[in-house]
């Protein structure tokens, strides 16, 4: 892995259960608020108990009504990154690699019950379905991006692989700017999934927590806007931070369930850190942390071993688990944490598993350091990291 | 531990190192790999000469219902237990991949230091059909869980990575358009970053009723919309798994790999062999006396893939003809800037 130049992140936005924008979102995780847990999404066959994170996104009045939940949350994200800057009055290569899991599903429910009792099909689904399965292309399309266009699809990691990739684009010259994150809605199939598969908590969750019964589904997107430095220097546009570095691996291990002693992600945090040149010492490490019992110990047992005093975050108790957007949401928030050298409370958490050994932070906390480690474990075994950092 | 203040360094502005290619790339051209091996399987048949022979005879399009193809080849890599959960798409991506490695004289160990790309239109759709079949029939408290998990887009790429043994990056990109060109996009950075000496590219496409008949009635009730939205636009099934290095000094062979297109235009060729494919494809195709591979393989949205092993074979001379030493394969997809892929050889 040969050591690459740090990425300028020059625009945040983020869209969550907490807020429907960044400051928003990271004002709500500093104070603890632990929202209600909403009730299941509506009309849901699942009728299932868990409870879900909801987004309150404004409606956009200029977008067309068949474009998915997914891309308006990302577009949401998306324009609060860019700011004031608008692609489409530039000569800027702008990118977009969006990461996302149900965004790129097929939401096919009503029409495929309306199919078998051969009755007429409904037509929004499919519509949607065909305008927004590329989440990217639409985001590009309504953003008048002319760049590099990538749809992601690793699952719980594409958010933190798509910011790897579009921060590859930069250093390669393919684009100036590039919108890089991830953005998923909550939708009936996963939340089915989730259910049958026996990972959804009836209460809310509890990351890293003794109690911890199952993860909790959430919505959002978080966006990343990334420049070149040539770039940057023309609109003299302030670094809010650097990506790194970014590594990934698949555990190659089982379909759904993490190797047992972290092999794949050990692999990325290596990559990320080659890639980085660096091997700390590190503000902080936002852990995955979904709260389901065996991700959880298996991640935790790992940052245990690997980083044995450095800070650990666990954000999905306020946020739910955003899937496809989790690591870009995440990321966002590790970045605002970076910059500021302050952890708040990890929401959620209350008692220390001791099969774990590891607690994340209780409660306000001071991280200094110019470096902080962002992680995101998937289905299919994959495993990916980024690596951020404060100043160039 | 060296500090930050010990190793400073800034933005760059470019990676470095550009790789000289023997194999007739231009002098520094980074945009190349190298193609160590191909695997092929389709409605077509199953390996390089069966598409090669549909392309030089086309018949008529598949006709609905095409039944699955036929991947028992995999039996003589992989014994039948072990694919159990193996589903249609990953068997067509297994089987394209064994294929390859055989075509490059390499074994899976070989790809220890490599990464997998899988790219898709609409990844595994059987899979997910499955999932709301058993929603449908058993209720939400019983449906599959095995099918959902199963259903969810990278599951084919992590059972490439598991059956292979191989503990390396695996990404999964997805789209009806352009996502050929921005799965080579990715493994050329993974090669270039130093992430990786190999990449297995794997572009595969499914059939499922299911998706064929919901998209089918979407197009008669909403016409337009449809026209406009490329719907429906994946009746065919294929896989096209593709080795690919690095395209370095004293390598030969063929190489591919994304090319700058002219703004919002075609290439201006002045000879260039060119295949065409996307929703543009056919009128493109005869406009410019170039090569369009529908007729051989359907349409679907890793047409480009196909493409590319097409070029190749040409460039081999397959077709006979004049030898030519550089083709374009062109994705064109309603008023979007084409995907432009060209491929070299000596």
């Amino acid at each position: 892995m040969r050591r690459a130049s740090p990425v300028a992140v020059t625009g945040l936005g983020c869209v969550s259960a907490l807020g429907n924008d960044a400051p928003s979102c990271l004002a709500a995780l500093d104070h603890a608020r632990r929202l209600p847990p909403p009730a299941a999404p509506a009309g849901c066959l699942a009728g299932g108990t868990s409870p879900v994170f909801s987004c309150d996104i404004p409606e956009h009045a200029d977008i067309p009504s068949i474009i998915s939940r997914t891309v308006r949350l990302a577009l949401s994200a998306a324009r609060e990154a860019l700011g004031s800057f608008s692609p489409s009055a530039s000569t800027r290569r702008v990118g977009v690699c969006l990461g996302t899991s149900t965004g790129a599903a097929l939401n096919f429910t009503r029409s495929w019950l309306a199919l078998c009792a051969q009755s007429a099909v409904p037509p929004d689904e499919a519509a949607r379905y065909f305008s927004s399965h590329h989440p990217a292309l639409a985001l590009a399309r309504l953003c008048a991006c002319k760049g590099p266009v990538q749809t992601v699809v690793n699952a719980c990691s594409s958010g933190v692989d798509a910011i790897g990739t579009a921060a590859a684009w930069i250093r390669e010259g393919l684009c100036d700017m590039a919108l890089a994150g991830g953005a998923d809605e909550l939708s009936e199939m996963s939340y089915t999934g989730f259910c049958r598969l026996m990972i959804a908590s009836a209460d809310p969750c509890r990351p890293f927590d003794r109690d911890r019964r199952g993860l909790n589904l959430g919505e959002g997107a978080g966006i990343l806007l990334l420049e070149s430095a040539d770039s940057r220097a023309r609109r003299k546009a302030e670094a809010i931070g650097y990506v790194a570095g970014y590594g990934t691996a698949c555990d190659a291990h089982h379909l759904t369930a993490p190797h047992p002693q972290a092999a794949g992600l050990r692999i990325a945090l290596r990559q990320a850190m080659a890639q980085a040149d660096t091997s700390g010492p590190f503000a902080f490490v936002n852990a995955h942390a979904t709260a389901t019992p065996t991700n959880d110990l298996i991640e935790g047992i790992a940052l245990r071993e690997l980083f044995p005093s450095t800070p650990v975050f666990a954000g999905k108790g306020a946020t739910g688990h955003t899937l496809g957007a989790a690591g870009a949401v995440e990321a966002v928030f590790s970045l605002a944490h970076l910059a500021r050298g302050l952890l708040p409370a990890s929401p959620g958490f209350r008692n220390a598993d001791p099969a774990i050994g590891l607690s994340p932070t209780l409660e306000p906390t001071f991280c200094r350091g110019n470096f902080a480690l962002s992680q995101s474990l998937a289905f299919g075994g994959n495993n990916s990291v980024l690596l951020l950092r404060k100043e160039a | 531990m060296r500090t930050d203040a010990e190793k400073p360094r800034g933005e760059t502005r470019r990676q470095t190192a550009e790789p000289e290619c023997a194999a007739g790339c231009p002098d520094g051209a980074p945009h190349m790999m190298r193609i160590e091996g191909i695997g092929l399987i389709g409605d077509f048949g199953v390996g390089r000469s069966a598409l090669e022979a549909r392309f030089l005879s086309p018949g008529p399009l598949p006709v609905l219902p095409a039944s699955p193809v036929d991947t028992e080849g995999l039996l003589r890599y992989l014994p039948a237990r072990v694919l159990r959960h193996a589903d249609h798409f990953s068997r067509m991506a297994l089987l394209g991949v064994f294929h390859a490695l055989d075509e490059a004289g390499l074994a899976p160990g070989d790809l220890a230091e490599g990464g997998i790309v899988l790219v898709s239109g609409h990844g595994p759709l059987a899979r997910s059909f499955e999932f709301l079949e058993s929603m449908r029939t058993y209720g939400p408290q019983l449906a599959s869980p095995l099918a959902f998990s199963l259903s969810v887009h990278n599951i084919p790429a992590a059972i490439l990575a598991l059956n292979l043994g191989l503990r390396i990056p695996c990404a999964t990109l997805c789209g009806d358009e352009g996502v050929v060109i921005q799965g080579l996009l990715t493994a050329r950075s993974w090669l270039r970053e130093g992430r990786v000496k190999r990449v297995l590219f794997a572009a595969v496409e499914e059939r499922s009723s299911g998706f064929e008949r919901i998209a089918l009635s979407f197009a008669e009730t909403e016409p337009e919309l449809a026209r406009r939205l490329h719907a429906p636009h994946s009746f065919a099934q294929a896989a096209v798994c593709l080795i690919l290095s690095e395209c370095g000094a004293g390598r030969d062979g063929i190489c591919v790999g994304p090319a700058e297109p002219a703004e919002r235009d075609l290439p201006d060729e002045k000879g260039m062999p060119l295949f065409f494919s996307g929703s543009g494809a056919s009128e493109a195709a005869c406009a410019r006396r170039a090569h369009c591979g529908q007729r051989a393989y359907g349409r679907l949205p890793i047409a480009q893939a196909l493409d590319i092993a097409l070029a190749r074979s040409m460039l081999e001379g397959v077709f006979g003809g004049a030898a030519a030493r550089v083709i374009r394969c062109v994705e064109l997809a309603g008023n979007a800037p084409p995907h432009v892929v060209e491929l070299r050889t000596a």
